[in-house]
């Protein structure tokens, strides 16, 4: 590579002062649709909080204490070579995580939480839990689910890493 | 035109193409989760747009009706195996460009993240090129389409590493082992070899470095030849570890662009 190649390293140098520097973030409807033109690269960047969804079935006392355990919405895949090629089930659960990953963002950075029910990211979330929890159940029935936060380091602590707790949900209608 | 453009162009089109068919092959078979009773049913979804003008509300809403989204996906389909089999065209591109971002912006701006943007880098790298043939500069402007492409793609190598360097949990390999537990096929086995420290902290540095390394990998083509080689290795590995398959295609498309800049550089 000869000097005339000089704006490269520039260019790399500059990325790296990018990344020391820090960037802030601008936030648009439609920037949030068109994302897809701002790729940032920085893939598995740290280790952070992983928005979870679990969900149990809703008691029928109402007692604490005889509330089931919390279970989690999504299960593991099975792993295949095949899927090198063809992987929609393992790409839409991608998607699903995703869409969780949006509702723990609106809640981090909204201000309107008196609409929760009314943002596209809750009623999607919902209609997953819905989904997936009818795919479980033989007979429909009342169930509640939240939304985690555990730190990537540490083990889910209900007491502690739930951000948002849905009321009781008939699976009979929406 | 030169003999290395040309192969370079024809490289990126099959790859992108290729990319492109296992994409919309997926799309299809996700046809339900955008069904009426499905989670990306257009009456919550469409609440995305709901800022939009009227026309704009209504365009959205009419590429969102079944008959219509899945007939899109077989046009596409039919596009990129022209773009295989022939090459690419002005129509062609702004085609599957623009269909990029109608189905992108159906699942809320992105569908598989990564894989998402580099094939938006692509598909723009490959239309400044058909841009550039209808405009009567062809050469000039595909040479700025490959590198628009390669610059985007090993900024995305270098960054990724970069960020992983000045991050202590993946200096220490602390990092790589809890990311894999995480992963979608379910937590990492307790006797798996990426919970001894040793193995984590060579994995987590040999990705670094080789991620961090790419700008010197265009001092001589023949060291980007073996930097492809290791980055398919690599996206295998990402592929197997956390289903992440479309970026193994995403990023070999940008492969023959990564080789035509380090022979232009060199």
């Amino acid at each position: 590579m000869s000097f005339s190649s000089v704006p490269f390293w520039l260019y790399f140098g500059f990325l790296l002062g990018a990344l020391l520097v820090g960037s802030r973030s601008v936030s648009h409807p439609w920037l949030f649709l068109l994302r897809s033109f701002f790729p940032n690269w920085q893939f598995y960047h740290g280790l952070g909080h992983t928005p979870r969804i679990y969900w149990r079935p809703a008691p029928i006392g109402g007692l604490e204490n005889d509330k089931p355990d919390w279970q989690p919405l999504l299960s593991p895949h099975q792993r295949r070579l095949i899927h090198l090629v063809h992987n929609p089930v393992v790409n839409l659960a991608h998607a699903q995580q995703t869409l969780i990953d949006q509702l723990a963002n609106d809640l981090a950075d909204r201000s309107d939480t008196e609409k929760l029910h009314e943002w596209v990211s809750y009623r999607m979330v919902e209609r997953l839990v819905r989904e997936k929890i009818l795919e479980q159940m033989p007979t429909p029935s009342a169930i509640q689910f939240c939304l985690c936060l555990p730190h990537m380091t540490k083990p889910v602590d209900f007491t502690t890493d739930i951000a948002l707790q849905s009321s009781i949900l008939s699976l009979n209608h929406e | 035109m030169n003999e290395i453009l040309r192969l370079a162009i024809r490289g990126t089109e099959i790859a992108c193409g290729i990319s492109l068919v296992i994409q919309t092959l997926e799309f299809m078979r996700l046809t339900q989760a955008m069904s009426d009773k499905g989670v990306w049913a257009f009456a919550i979804q469409g609440g995305d747009v709901s800022h939009a003008s009227q026309p704009i509300k209504d365009f959205f809403a009419f590429m969102a009706r079944e008959t219509v989204a899945q007939a899109h996906l077989i046009l596409r389909l039919i596009a990129c195996f022209i773009l295989i089999a022939f090459g690419s065209s002005l129509a062609l591109l702004v085609f599957l460009f623009l269909g990029t971002i109608l189905i992108l912006a159906r699942w809320r701006g992105a569908f598989n993240g990564g894989s998402d943007f580099m094939t938006i880098v692509v598909l723009t790298g490959l239309l400044t090129g058909s841009l550039g043939t209808a405009l009567d500069n062809h050469e000039i402007a595909w040479q700025a389409g490959l590198m628009y492409i390669a610059i985007h793609s090993a900024s995305s190598y270098f960054l990724s590493g970069g960020v992983k360097l000045f991050n202590g949990d993946w200096r220490s390999g602390k990092a790589l082992p809890l990311f894999l537990d995480a992963g979608i096929y379910g937590p990492l086995p307790r006797d798996s070899m990426f919970w001894k420290h040793t193995v984590a902290i060579v994995c987590s540095w040999a990705f670094i470095l080789w991620e961090i390394t790419i700008p010197l990998a265009f001092i001589d083509p023949r060291l980007m030849v073996i930097y492809c080689g290791i980055g398919l290795m690599f996206h295998f590995l990402v592929f197997w570890f956390f289903g992440l398959n479309r970026f193994f295609f995403a990023w070999a498309a940008t492969y023959p662009a990564l080789l035509f800049a380090a022979i232009q550089l060199a």
